[in-house]
């Protein structure tokens, strides 16, 4: 049974790592490898991986330490150790099993893992794992621990994504501003041009964009 | 979104009339306009 201490600790410690999540909450790449970097030493593991269901398989966003994948690697969704937290929704643990790939390419040896599901909208949409070498590493204070770091992750992707479309969105009115043949322009209430196309400045007999605004 | 007949001024200062369209758009900042030239010269 933790202590009061130590839960204080570990809370204190999943608050520090989402600041510095919601620093970054612009760019799900960068979410996802902060992330990783400290599910390991959060859950008593010796890796982890944050993982995005991308059609039938599971692409890997980002890694840290020993786990049983390669970094922007696809594993098939079916018979990975993600799979059951992706069709239950729920926290998996498993105690004692053993991946054992010594000879490959990547020797490593696992014998403890906890998948917990990324939700969007009630949709499972990934996993956050953190494996280890050593059975029962992991402890209920560890599975928590991993259900609050799954929850911080899924809320950091899900601004990451709305951002991302705000850019999208951002670019395209960009692009129809700037490429419209027809001469487009922005002003304040009293005629102050803030902005307009090449187009628009060509019409009034300037060079550019540039020389309309800097007139 | 209006059609408005205006007057421009050229960069050389010679007056230009157009036709814009012209719809407000707002922000937290106020409100802007955001026009597209339809005809120039429309006299």
């Amino acid at each position: 049974m933790p202590s009061s201490i130590d839960l204080a600790a570990r809370l204190s410690a999943v608050v520090a790592l989402q600041q510095d999540v919601l620093g970054a909450a612009s760019d799900a790449q960068k979410v996802m490898a902060i992330v990783v970097t400290r599910i390991a030493e959060l859950t008593g593991g010796d890796g982890a991986a944050v993982a995005l269901v991308d059609g039938e398989d599971l692409a890997i966003g980002a890694i840290d330490g020993v786990v049983p994948y390669t970094k922007d690697e696809r594993a098939p969704i079916a018979g990975s150790l993600a799979a059951d937290a992706l069709m239950s929704g729920d926290i998996i643990r498993r105690d004692d099993l053993r991946i054992d790939s010594a000879g490959t390419q990547r020797p490593i040896q696992i014998a403890a893992a906890m998948t917990a599901p990324l939700l969007r909208d009630g949709l499972v949409v990934g996993v956050v794992e953190t494996f280890a070498t050593t059975a029962h590493s992991f402890d209920d204070l560890a599975a928590y621990t991993l259900q609050l770091l799954a929850g911080m992750t899924s809320g950091a992707l899900l601004v990451a994504r709305a951002f991302r479309a705000k850019e999208d969105s951002e670019a395209r009115y960009r692009m129809l501003f700037e490429r419209n043949i027809a001469g487009v322009f922005r002003t304040t209430r009293d005629g102050r041009i803030l902005d307009c196309n090449s187009a628009f400045a060509n019409a009034l007999g300037y060079t550019s964009r540039e020389d309309l605004l800097s007139r | 979104m209006t059609n408005y007949r205006i007057q421009l001024k050229r960069k050389d200062g010679v007056p230009m009339h157009a036709i814009v369209n012209v719809a407000v758009i707002r922000d937290e900042s106020g409100s802007q306009l955001l026009g597209t030239l339809v005809a120039e010269n429309a006299d």
